[in-house]
């Protein structure tokens, strides 16, 4: 009987719906996405950049060469590393310079941005190491400058991995937008956090959560639609 | 067309300096098919690439059509590069390209545009006899099918030269014959110069003119594939010969014993014939000439590039005096002899 009764308790602090602001609900889901995408897309840009950089310069002897794949790649393991909470706090002086400003959606960008393009650049490597030798061989026996080996055999040839590296960086980037929401950038992150943990509404976290739920799911499903329709291998 | 002049090429592999291709000399006339023929690690792969710059030589010099590779700068090279075509034993087609784009790309690096590349990859594609499987992608062919491809697009900039990286050593036997005719009929078409590289003597056999025979960085025998064929010099030139008849040896070598024992006074003979002596009626004549009896224990004829080379073992029966007559008899043919113990 007590049991039934903490049971249905619960469930009525789950279904609490007229507690959830929907407006307020939409104004954050358009920060998560805004921060999201933002955040992608500079990060699919640097990384694979960086991705490159590490690919060319990983074998090449010249001291140039080592010198610039060391620091890129002490770089990219250092950012790696720091946990993203700790991240964005540490970063709250530069992104004061930068945005203007430490709270809001774009003042979540640069601690995003510069916690997944590392990551996103080792996957881009691992991917342009996967490229079939003998096709490279074959570009270069043509005549391919490295300019025409990266735009049209590297990437091209790369490009499920490529496609694939980003989709798993973005989902952990909405992951990611939580937490910076929390500490003041907007987004679901922080309706949960505010609304649904400081004033007790379990509802409001709830729909959060399954807001969130269902942009990783699509995400994820675009990114997966993508790969087998560019795989031909 | 293409002179290699005292070429070396050395790696620095660990520290251990390994000589690849020692001091080279070789001349490869315009239009000829030419083979090199070698074990894997003999360097005739090196050797390949340095005709096309992928390697540059430690010393010596590489000249294509009068004009020196080593000291042209990294773009000069490139565009040498358009004008020698290259295909390999594993195709390195781009799977993310279909058939008509993958021949369209040397034409993209050459600059050519977009109406004019379409128009001569076709014109590739009907050459190489896949009209049908334009817009398929290259997991879509088989190997054979992938090999054409690799061809059309080595052809796409009107090559001098066409590079062959043991081009037909992931094919079945089937399918390498029919490669090796795609490679003769261009070269007879188009004029195009082919080196191959193989360690298969039954290319070189097939298609080419000339041949060299290439052991740990040297060129140890070298010449017309007629001569080398019917007259090899090196232990390891007369191992890849045997190697080619290899199917047809275990057989003949059985059936050799048992006629030993049989006819344990009969001379066991090999005739080499070539050209026009393949159909003359030799063992006829010098059977009726010294009226001894002739067994024939196996014969084949082998096509080469330009001449049909025929081999016959025959066992001589009779008495001595007899044997050694039709021996004698036989080298007054134009036929070569050889007695087998």
């Amino acid at each position: 009987m007590l049991n039934q009764l903490t049971i249905a308790g619960i469930l009525t602090e789950y279904t609490n719906f007229e507690t959830v602001s929907w407006d307020r609900l939409w104004t954050a889901t358009r920060q998560t996405i805004y921060m999201s995408a933002l955040s992608v897309i500079a990060v699919f840009v640097l990384g694979l950049i960086l991705g490159l950089i590490l690919y060319e310069t990983r074998d090449n002897q010249t001291i140039w060469s080592v010198a610039l794949y060391k620091s890129v790649s002490v770089m990219v393991n250092i950012f790696r590393s720091i946990p993203f909470i700790i991240l964005i706090v540490l970063l709250i002086p530069f992104t004061r310079v930068i945005v203007g400003s430490i709270t809001g959606p774009t003042a979540g960008l640069p601690a995003l941005i510069l916690s997944a393009a590392p990551f996103y650049a080792r996957l881009v490597e691992t991917g342009l190491r996967e490229v079939d030798k003998g096709v490279i061989e074959a570009a270069e026996a043509m005549g391919a400058s490295k300019f025409e080996l990266i735009m049209k055999v590297y990437i091209p040839e790369s490009l499920p991995s490529i496609i694939a590296g980003i989709t798993v960086t973005a989902i952990s980037l909405v992951g990611y937008t939580a937490m910076a929401g929390v500490i003041g950038a907007g987004g679901l992150g922080n309706l949960a956090y505010l609304e649904g943990f400081q004033r007790g509404r379990a509802t409001v976290t709830l729909v959060s959560t399954l807001v969130i739920l269902l942009i990783v799911f699509v995400i994820q499903f675009i990114g997966d639609r993508w790969v087998s329709y560019i795989d031909k291998r | 067309m293409i002179t290699l002049n005292k070429v070396t090429k050395t790696f620095l592999n660990k520290k251990q300096p390994f000589e690849a291709v020692k001091e080279t000399n070789l001349t490869i006339n315009k239009g000829e098919i030419y083979g090199i023929v070698g074990y894997s690690g003999a360097g005739k792969s090196t050797l390949l690439r340095m005709l096309n710059g992928l390697e540059r030589p430690s010393s010596g010099s590489v000249i294509i059509d009068d004009k020196e590779l080593s000291p042209l700068g990294k773009r000069e090279l490139r565009k040498e590069r358009q004008s020698i075509g290259m295909i390999f034993q594993h195709f390195n087609l781009l799977w993310s390209r279909t058939v008509l784009e993958n021949i369209c790309f040397p034409l993209e690096i050459a600059g050519v545009p977009k109406t004019e590349r379409i128009d001569r990859a076709r014109e590739l594609i009907s050459l190489v006899g896949l009209s049908d499987k334009e817009k398929a992608y290259p997991a879509q062919l088989s190997g054979g099918e992938k090999q054409r491809v690799g061809i059309a697009r080595a052809l796409a900039n009107d090559p001098k030269v066409l590079l062959c990286d043991e081009a037909t050593s992931a094919l079945d036997p089937q399918t390498t014959d029919e490669v090796l005719d795609l490679l003769a009929k261009i070269n007879e078409e188009l004029n195009v110069t082919i080196v191959l590289i193989t360690h298969e003597m039954e290319v070189v056999r097939k298609i080419c003119d000339r041949v060299a025979v290439m052991n740990k960085g040297n060129i140890v025998e070298e010449g017309s594939v007629l001569q080398v064929f019917r007259n090899p010099q090196e232990d390891i030139t007369k191992r890849f010969i045997r190697q080619d008849r290899e199917t047809d040896n275990k057989e003949t070598r059985q059936a050799l014993t048992e006629l030993k024992k049989a006819y344990p006074d009969g001379q066991i003979i090999q005739l080499f014939f070539q050209g026009d002596n393949v159909g003359s009626p030799v063992i006829t004549q010098v059977s009726r000439q010294c009226g001894c009896d002739i067994n024939i224990i196996q014969g084949t004829i082998q096509s080469t590039h330009n001449t049909p080379v025929g081999t016959l073992i025959i066992q001589v029966l009779g008495d001595q005096s007899k044997q050694e007559q039709a021996l004698e008899l036989f080298k007054t043919y134009p036929v070569q002899v050889e007695v087998i113990e």
